[in-house]
């Protein structure tokens, strides 16, 4: 029993409150979006060029994903990459910052106020850059060099990227220093989209995936080498973005990014075939979100190379990316971290002592499954709204999506609040070898 | 199960250990450590309880928690003077070490 034996160690789990906080957030921003959605539906099927439009996409990329994203690495930094973070209580005081960051960021947009933008701006580079600064600095710590620990380091080197271009801008709006062309604005978001959002979600969902699925013996390989042609991909974009923008690059480079969305699509379905149980609600949250991709790829390259019919077209890749290939892969996500950090805060002292609920059973399934059939129909009626021009048509879809969401808020509220609330601490516990 | 005040000898201690460990279930699965084959080893001498396990994966978020539920487990059995979990990662755990019956609840067999 010796080989690589050790005893149990001391808790590695931050104390809840850390993620919770965060993940209340989140589902908290994810609700304003969904009804951001319908009350403009006039400016999204016309424009793609408009504050209004921008503070929406800021709500969902910075209130919603950004800091889901945020809290879920607090939890899974420490637990999966058996690292160690360097200063959990500044996370804590983080969550403010950007917290004020995001709340004077969005509505400063959509009242057009050119002050605001810059002003809150800077909370939210402060916040983020310490956020990554803190990650990047414990990384020194990681024990399991899982794919996801790559994918993550990637992502965190983009944000540092994105937030420096947002401030750029954001202050470039206020004072007008040059003219920001369609290309430099999409450089900007793809940094944010595919660098920081999409390489996080992707290691993520690699090492949930491979966990839920007992997916033992496949290969990393796949992954790993789609991380160098996914980052390929992005820099050439960005690069011919800002550099060449009328040439042939960015189109050639935006193939390489489709055909590396491609490679994991196809991985993470070879990596959930191997779950022999019924599909459960991640796994079908899975399937939309990689359905929701592949549109969204589609959609970019139509648009790079200059054939999209109408400026919707360019809200509905956004779109497209946003609630659904992010969003569909947050909300089955949540519906595995929520109830797995709740069981740990009310059950994990008592595990063993007596008979416990499974995690499933946190969950309200009926809701959650109502839940994803609402987000889905809506989800597909927005788009098809965007692609045609249709604002009743959005208007209606955003509605049930609006439903859904405010079904899956439920759920999650649940859970995640009590978390957001909680002050107990992890501690530390050790079992000494006798 | 066992009564409070009652020591067993060893052998008995084993058996009542193993039945213990049967309660302790992963939350996210729903199977018992001993069906899901992570229990590697038990060894029972003079009332000391060491048991060697591992875990379905490395990183995994509950494997912590497992480990102390499986050492209160056997710390609450009578004549049971102390306890060791070592987790142990060889040989590397694969879902053909469960138990039929965890097969069966997983959709394995």
């Amino acid at each position: 029993m010796d080989q690589g034996s050790r005893t149990i160690r001391a808790e590695r789990s931050p104390a809840p409150d850390l993620p919770g906080r965060y993940l209340a957030a989140g589902v908290a921003a994810f609700l304003l979006f969904s009804a951001g959605v319908p009350l403009f539906a006039p400016v999204l099927v016309t424009t793609n060029d408009d504050p209004r439009i921008f503070g929406l996409a800021h709500l969902a990329v910075l209130g919603w994903i950004t800091m889901t994203m945020v809290g879920a690495l607090y939890q899974l930094f420490p637990v999966a990459l058996r690292g160690t973070l360097r200063s959990p209580r500044l996370g804590r005081w983080n969550f403010w910052v950007l917290l004020a960051g995001v709340g004077g960021f969005v509505p400063s947009f959509l009242a057009g106020w050119t002050l605001g933008v810059p002003l809150f701006g800077a909370l939210l580079v402060g916040g983020l850059l310490h956020f990554a600064s803190q990650m990047l600095r414990s990384y020194r710590s990681v024990e399991d060099w899982h794919p996801m620990a790559y994918y993550v380091l990637a992502a965190l080197t983009w944000l540092v990227a994105t937030i420096g271009f947002g401030l750029v801008y954001a202050l470039n709006w206020r004072f007008a220093w040059f003219d920001v062309s369609d290309s430099m604005l999409a450089a900007h978001v793809h940094l944010g989209l595919a660098g920081w959002m999409g390489l996080t979600l992707m290691g993520v969902s690699y090492k949930l995936a491979e966990q839920f699925s007992l997916a033992h013996g496949h290969t990393r390989v796949p992954a790993l080498a789609n991380l160098v042609l996914w980052n390929v991909g992005l820099v050439g974009l960005v690069l011919g973005l800002l550099l060449a923008p009328s040439s042939g690059v960015p189109a050639l480079f935006a193939g390489v990014l489709a055909a590396s969305a491609l490679v994991h699509v196809a991985d993470l379905a070879l990596v959930l075939r191997t779950r022999r149980r019924r599909l459960g609600l991640e796994q079908w949250h899975t399937f939309a979100s990689l359905a929701a991709l592949l549109v969204s790829a589609g959609l970019g390259l139509t648009l790079v190379t200059g054939r999209a019919p109408a400026a919707s077209w360019a809200v509905a890749y956004g779109y497209a990316a946003l609630a659904g290939w992010f969003g569909f892969a947050i909300a089955g996500k949540s519906y595995k971290i929520l109830p797995f950090l709740g069981w740990m805060q009310r059950y994990a002292e008592a595990a063993g002592r007596r008979p416990l609920p499974l995690l499933r059973e946190l969950v309200d399934e009926r809701l959650a499954w109502a839940s994803f059939g609402l987000l889905l129909a809506g989800f597909a009626g927005v788009l098809a709204g965007l692609l045609l021009g249709r604002a009743d048509l959005v208007r209606g879809a955003g509605l049930l999506h609006l439903l859904g969401a405010l079904g899956f808020g439920a759920n999650a509220a649940r859970l995640a609040l009590p978390l957001a609330l909680a002050r107990t601490r992890a501690g530390l516990r050790q079992v000494v070898r006798t | 199960m066992i009564g409070a005040g009652i020591e067993l000898p060893d052998p008995l201690l084993d058996a009542e250990a193993w039945e213990r460990l049967r309660l302790v279930y992963d939350p996210e699965l729903g199977v018992n450590v001993v069906d899901l084959g992570l229990v590697y080893a038990l060894e029972v001498e003079q009332g000391s309880v060491t048991v060697g396990m591992t875990l379905t994966t490395r990183g995994c978020p509950l494997g912590d928690t497992l480990l102390q539920a499986v050492e209160r487990a056997l710390s609450t059995i009578p004549g049971v003077r102390g306890v060791a979990v070592e987790l142990v990662w060889e040989p590397p755990w694969t879902p053909e070490m469960m138990t039929e019956p965890a097969r069966r609840a997983l959709g394995r067999t």
